[in-house]
């Protein structure tokens, strides 16, 4: 049954495929959707996709997340049942994704940034970095950890040996 | 299903994202991103650079346009060697303005080079040309001085268009005939108070008013002399606006550092840097607050006990900040601070000892440039 799904096609006369999410979840998409991610290209070059593409390493959560991004992105995007418009300008593609990341809480943002890293989706993953970046921007080592609720495993002896290599960053 | 990366979280996040990220910050954020845990330390680790920005650097290169350009810092002490040349064989390298450098060729061609881009800009040579001693630039990099000053002194002035246009040469009609005044071939003229300052070997100071071109220069009755013998004088202003020249004896026996009383317009012999550093014996000096205590009231010249060692790097820019990216693989040593230098230096302080240059090799083609103001 998958593997009818899998070569069922739109009007566009697109081959659909179909991506499994770690939940079981099923996407249907245009390959050219689908190829923005380069490892779902690189497994369409070998013709390994007629079973469906399972992604073990992403939520449904998360994978409808991407694949809205890449309908959005995809230019000739024709998602069924979806109501963005076919073509999308320059202008609402920015104002999609700017209102895509910033929206994004911590946890989704990061498990957003291990799938586009997964399916290597190169924009997606610029895109999902940068905001990371701002976020750490001007902070201190102590703020990040807070932000991003992370632990010190440092020994103090290995916490004075960064400073000491930075002594230009730290030095007063 | 959830991966080991989701149960710990961000400090887990793949090395090469770490890395992606770490791209877009500036550089000076790299060291906070390197202590938060050891994770995130390795993926610092593996984006090695020496920071451009923190002091000023001595410009150096073997021949100007053919050779590669290389950064001396005082800091490292060592000279980071870059794939570009600037551009314009023989040359001569006039001033620099944060990242951009001024030299001059034959015929009074002005070239204005921005040496992260690489970019040259040529500005118009004027009719009838006039051979510059000196050219200078404004804090804003958008105007331009050409100064002759030899027998009479005559300046001229470009205005920046655009980033990549300057207009022609507009010379002054008036020009100061003095046969016997020598301006101080080692010191760039200086802008204060909205004046051009040029210094005269002997102490004296030529001025001249920009607003007023048709007035052309004016030599002052005062101030007279330096009140000390020395070899080589450097014009500066400092960070609280006061003229300064730094004087340095015969083979830097001696050095003195002078500022000007605009009350009394002599010059008075200053005891403290108070915590400022200079960097000098190049046409451009400069005067900076170093954050670095064993930099402060340390006065460095372009002249090296033992040619320091070359790295070989790219210049960098991370949102507006310039760093050293080592070509080569790196080692971890290298970060090590080394506060034995080769470069020449003195600490202006009271009794402090002088250290003569005497086996000290000058760096030909060089100037101190700033790229710590972005």
């Amino acid at each position: 049954m998958a593997a009818a799904a899998a070569e069922a096609t739109t009007d566009g006369g697109g081959k659909m495929i179909i991506l499994i999410s770690a939940d079981g979840k099923r996407f249907e998409v245009t390959e050219a959707v689908a190829s923005q991610s380069q490892l779902i290209s690189n497994m369409i070059e070998d013709d390994c996709t007629e079973n469906g593409v399972r992604l073990p390493n992403v939520d449904g959560d998360i994978l409808t997340m991407v694949v809205d991004y890449c309908n959005m992105h995809a230019g000739d995007a024709a998602a069924a049942g979806d109501t963005m418009k076919a073509s999308s300008t320059e202008e609402e593609l920015k104002k999609f994704d700017a209102e895509l990341v910033q929206a994004l809480e911590n946890p989704v943002l990061f498990k957003l940034i291990l799938a586009a890293n997964f399916l290597n989706i190169k924009s997606l993953l610029d895109m999902t970095c940068q905001r990371v970046a701002d976020m750490m921007s001007g902070k201190t080592p102590e703020q990040m950890r807070e932000t991003f609720s992370i632990e010190n495993d440092f020994t103090p002896e290995e916490e004075a040996a960064i400073r000491q290599e930075n002594a230009w960053a730290f030095d007063d | 299903m959830a991966s080991t990366s989701q149960a710990r979280g961000w400090s887990s996040l793949p090395t090469d994202v770490l890395v992606l990220i770490l791209g877009s910050l500036r550089w000076s954020s790299h060291p906070s991103v390197a202590l938060v845990c050891r994770h995130w330390r390795s993926a610092a680790s593996l984006c090695p650079f020496y920071p451009a920005w923190i002091t000023p650097l001595l410009l150096n290169t073997a021949e100007v346009g053919t050779a590669n350009i290389r950064y001396y810092s005082p800091y490292y002490d060592k000279n980071f060697e870059v794939d570009d040349t600037l551009k314009v064989p023989g040359a001569k390298i006039c001033c620099s303005t944060g990242r951009h450098l001024k030299m001059c060729a034959d015929k009074a061609l002005v070239y204005d080079i921005d040496l992260v881009t690489g970019a040259l800009v040529e500005v118009l040579p004027q009719e009838p040309y006039m051979l510059f001693n000196f050219v200078v630039s404004d804090r804003d990099d958008e105007r331009l001085f050409g100064v002759k000053a030899t027998i009479t002194i005559k300046v001229a002035s470009s205005i920046r268009h655009t980033s990549d246009e300057w207009e022609g040469w507009k010379s002054t009609e008036n020009h100061l005939y003095c046969p016997r005044l020598r301006a101080s071939p080692v010191t760039n003229p200086v802008l204060h108070n909205g004046l051009l300052y040029l210094l005269a070997q002997d102490g004296k100071l030529v001025v001249y008013n920009p607003c007023r071109p048709d007035e052309g220069f004016e030599i002052l009755n005062k101030p007279n002399g330096f009140g000390f013998k020395c070899e080589d004088s450097y014009l500066v202003e400092s960070n609280k606006g006061e003229l300064m020249v730094v004087l340095i004896g015969r083979r830097g026996k001696v050095v003195h550092v002078v500022k000007l009383n605009d009350q009394t317009m002599e010059w008075e012999e200053v005891e403290s840097l108070q915590g400022q550093t200079i960097f000098t014996g190049s046409l451009t000096t400069m005067m900076k607050r170093s954050k670095f205590k064993w930099m402060q009231n340390m006065i460095f010249l372009p002249r090296f006990y033992k040619w320091p060692e070359t790295v070989h790097v790219d210049l960098v820019a991370h949102d507006g900040q310039l760093a050293f990216v080592p070509k080569l693989p790196f080692c971890a040593d290298t970060y090590l601070e080394t506060c034995g230098s080769n470069i020449w230096s003195y600490e202006l302080a009271y009794g402090a000892a002088t250290k003569e240059y005497w086996g000290t090799e000058r760096a030909d083609y060089s100037t101190w440039v700033d790229f710590g103001d972005n």
